[in-house]
């Protein structure tokens, strides 16, 4: 399925005074896991399995992954260090127990996008603790990142306001 | 009300030249003033306008970036999360015993949280006020004197009512629920001048229409000669014996700065008063203690029709009607991506949900707290930011589930089908379900909880053993420093406080200006400094 993307990075539109002055972006190890954990959270129901009346999973498009977890970096450089920290212990939590829910052993990145939902599904249960909030945490700001992606505001008919 | 008409707004250009970028600056700072003043926040902004306009030579300190208007309005509301919110918006409050973890949000930068409101201008509840007067001994505090100070920044800021035509249709329907639980729904009152219902006032107005202090308040002190330099981060307050005498920090780049000046006023936010006052010495037993936050619940909704909760301005009327009960309720929206990352479920679940992001109405709950909330300084080798505990008081605590279940009945009064609560792991709720539920058996940690409200670490008092700052807003004890911010509000105030804030911050500023003119002593400015100012 064609997805239209607009841009490959999102745009930088604050004043260049405000870059952080080291950037130093995060391992590739880490952007794969964030990308792993995005596709997750953000895919969807094959429409053609909905017809066929079994449910296969759909990745959300590629570009629009990277394009975030590129954004995510940018964000996670700018803001403070101690933010930095707990969302890349939120984002580790995630990726070392979620395979362990589903018993499995193999890194997180590696998982079907099938398992990588159900390993989610299972930490963001009351049960998981304070997983459920490392869970909360990390949706609530890549779906903050992911919602200013123009394509996905087009999709969810945001046309106006506080999304453009 | 008060009269609210706004008044002339200073130009942009004319203060330009006078804000300094501390980040930009090469080599180490030493100045002089009259009054310094640390943070350039609603109560460090109005103090700053006060003393410049009474002829004193102000400088103003603020450890954020200085960002215009105009440049807020042009980012994505992440960046200006990354930007100009403190630490991303992600700061949290640990809850103790049976409380939730708390995301406390504050703006970093020239204008502090007055940036980043939803321009909300309420004014404090009479019997709040009358409690200060009637058990707290602040006899000069009570509405007759306060009035005064409220209806001048009300007046400075521009505060004005949202006409009922910027309600969304997702408020609309959050009144029809109130109305047939006997709510009522009443319009707010904000500091906006031309509202084009962009709904994006915490990040940042397109059309510079959120008169945010930035705007209505600094560019006044700085025509009267205040001077602010931004990313400059207040360290200590300097002492000599029992007297301020200036105060020491770090610029953006690493360079050091002194000022030297016989009076300082802290307006740093309840958040890191106690540790500027702690790091310089200054010992209290109440420094730090009774935070109040106003801890605050979100109520989703899902309608059979589009809301577009976005429509019309971002907070357009609330319900005063469950005070008696310790909570206010607030029609409000938040941008999509905050609404889908609290929705539940995780691939198709999560959007099948966030594809009816149309159909999503949301509310807050906000508890009229008592002062359960800690700021613990660490020490400066572990960096800047405090730890802040919060430790909610049993009345609240028995509050919460109460209201957060009216939320849902007051939305399903209204025809939502489903409604979405701040429990995390709970899933959608149908006016069936809710039946089942018993809140009061949800621990705290599984609540959702925000605040915007951090006041009172520094309050105010008549006995210097229990309070931190005495009723004129000096700091017990030390001559030449005053707080005037949010640190000084002596009890939660169960309403958006900035007004308050503003208000107080301009009491105390006029006797900080009185106190000076009496005692006016002047320093030479550093010549190395004169370049930059
Ligand atoms: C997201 C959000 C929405 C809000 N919406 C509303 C609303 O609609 N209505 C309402 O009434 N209230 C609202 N508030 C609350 C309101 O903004 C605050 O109550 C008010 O701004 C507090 O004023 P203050 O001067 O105490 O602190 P602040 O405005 O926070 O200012 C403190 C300033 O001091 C600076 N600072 C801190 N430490 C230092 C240091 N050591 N050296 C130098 N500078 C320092 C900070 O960077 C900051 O700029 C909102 C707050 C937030 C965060």
């Amino acid at each position: 399925m064609a997805h239209p993307t607009s841009s490959v990075t999102a745009p930088h539109l604050a004043p260049s005074h405000l870059e952080p002055t080291v950037y130093d972006r995060h391992a590739p190890s880490w952007h794969r896991d964030a990308a792993a954990v995005a596709e997750a959270v953000f895919s969807k129901s094959s429409t053609s399995s909905a017809e066929h009346g079994h449910e296969t999973l759909e990745p959300p498009p590629a570009a629009r992954i990277d394009w975030m977890v590129d954004d995510l970096d940018h964000f996670l450089l700018s803001v403070g260090g101690r933010s930095r920290f707990v969302f890349r212990a939120a984002l580790t939590t995630l990726v070392t127990l979620g395979p362990v829910t589903i018993g499995s052993l193999r890194p997180f990145a590696s998982l079907s996008l099938a398992d990588r939902v159900r390993a989610l599904e299972r930490l963001d249960q009351p049960l998981a603790g304070p997983a459920a909030l490392c869970v909360f945490a990390v949706k609530t700001l890549m779906s903050f990142l992911w919602f200013e992606h123009p394509d996905t505001q087009v999709e969810a008919g945001l046309v106006r306001g506080a999304h453009r | 009300m008060s009269p609210t008409t706004p008044t002339a707004i200073p130009t942009r250009a004319s203060h330009a030249g006078r804000v300094v970028r501390g980040a930009e600056r090469q080599g180490d700072l030493v100045l002089g003033c009259d009054v310094v003043i640390i943070g350039t926040g609603a109560g460090g902004a109005i103090a700053a306008k006060v003393l410049a306009e009474r002829g004193l030579d102000v400088i103003c300190l603020e450890e954020g970036p200085h960002i215009t208007a105009r440049e807020h309005g042009a980012m994505r509301p992440s960046e200006s999360l990354r930007h100009v919110w403190r630490d991303g918006g992600m700061t949290v409050a640990v809850g103790l015993g049976d409380t939730p973890v708390i995301n406390v949000t504050m703006g970093k930068v020239v204008g502090g949280s007055s940036m980043v409101t939803g321009g909300v201008c309420l004014r404090p509840p009479e019997e709040v006020v009358s409690r200060w007067v009637h058990e707290l001994g602040l006899g000069d505090l009570d509405l007759s004197h306060l009035d005064r100070h409220l209806s001048i920044v009300e007046r400075l800021v521009g505060v004005e009512a949202v006409p009922p035509s910027m309600r969304s249709r997702a408020v609309q329907r959050f009144g029809e629920g109130l109305a047939k639980v006997g709510g009522e729904l009443v319009s707010l009152e904000r500091n906006t001048h031309g509202c084009q219902g962009e709904s994006r006032c915490n990040f940042g107005c397109p059309h510079q229409a959120k008169l945010s202090v930035d705007l209505s308040v600094l560019p006044r002190a700085v025509d009267h000669g205040a001077t602010i330099v931004s990313d400059a981060l207040v360290e200590k307050i300097r002492l000599r014996g029992r007297r301020a005498v200036g105060v020491e920090g770090r610029l953006g780049r690493g360079h050091r700065f002194v000022v030297h000046a016989d009076t300082v006023v802290l307006a740093a936010g309840a958040w890191h008063d106690p540790v500027v006052l702690a790091r310089s010495g200054i010992r209290h037993p109440d420094l730090g203690r009774h935070m109040t936050l106003h801890p605050s619940f979100r109520m989703m909704a899902r309608f059979d029709e589009p809301v577009r909760g976005w429509e019309g301005a971002l907070q357009s009327a609330y319900s005063p009607s469950f005070m008696k009960d310790g909570h206010t309720m607030v029609a409000l929206f938040v941008p999509p991506g905050v609404v889908a990352g609290a929705m539940p479920g995780i691939g198709p679940e999560l959007a099948l949900r966030t594809d009816a992001l149309q159909h999503i109405a949301i509310m807050g709950g906000l508890l009229h707290d008592e002062g359960g909330g800690r700021v613990w300084p660490v020490p400066a080798a572990l960096g800047r930011e405090p730890v802040v505990t919060y430790r909610m008081a049993k009345a609240d605590r028995a509050r919460l589930p109460e209201a957060v279940r009216r939320m849902a009945e007051i939305y399903f009064e209204a025809g939502a089908r489903e409604c979405f609560s701040p429990v995390l792991g709970l899933g959608p709720i149908t006016p069936e379900r809710l039946k089942t539920i018993d809140f009061t058996k949800v621990p705290g940690r599984r609540y959702e909880c925000t605040s915007q409200h951090p006041l009172g670490t520094c309050r105010m008092g008549t006995d210097p053993k229990r309070a931190v700052v005495s009723p004129e807003g000096r700091v017990w004890d030390v001559a030449g420093l005053w707080v005037a911010d949010g640190s000084i509000v002596p009890t939660s105030l169960g309403v958006n406080p900035q007004i308050t804030v503003m208000a107080m911050a301009h009491r105390v500023a006029e006797r900080v200006a009185d106190a000076v003119s009496s005692s006016r002593s002047r320093r030479p400015l550093d010549p190395a400094a004169a370049g930059s100012r």
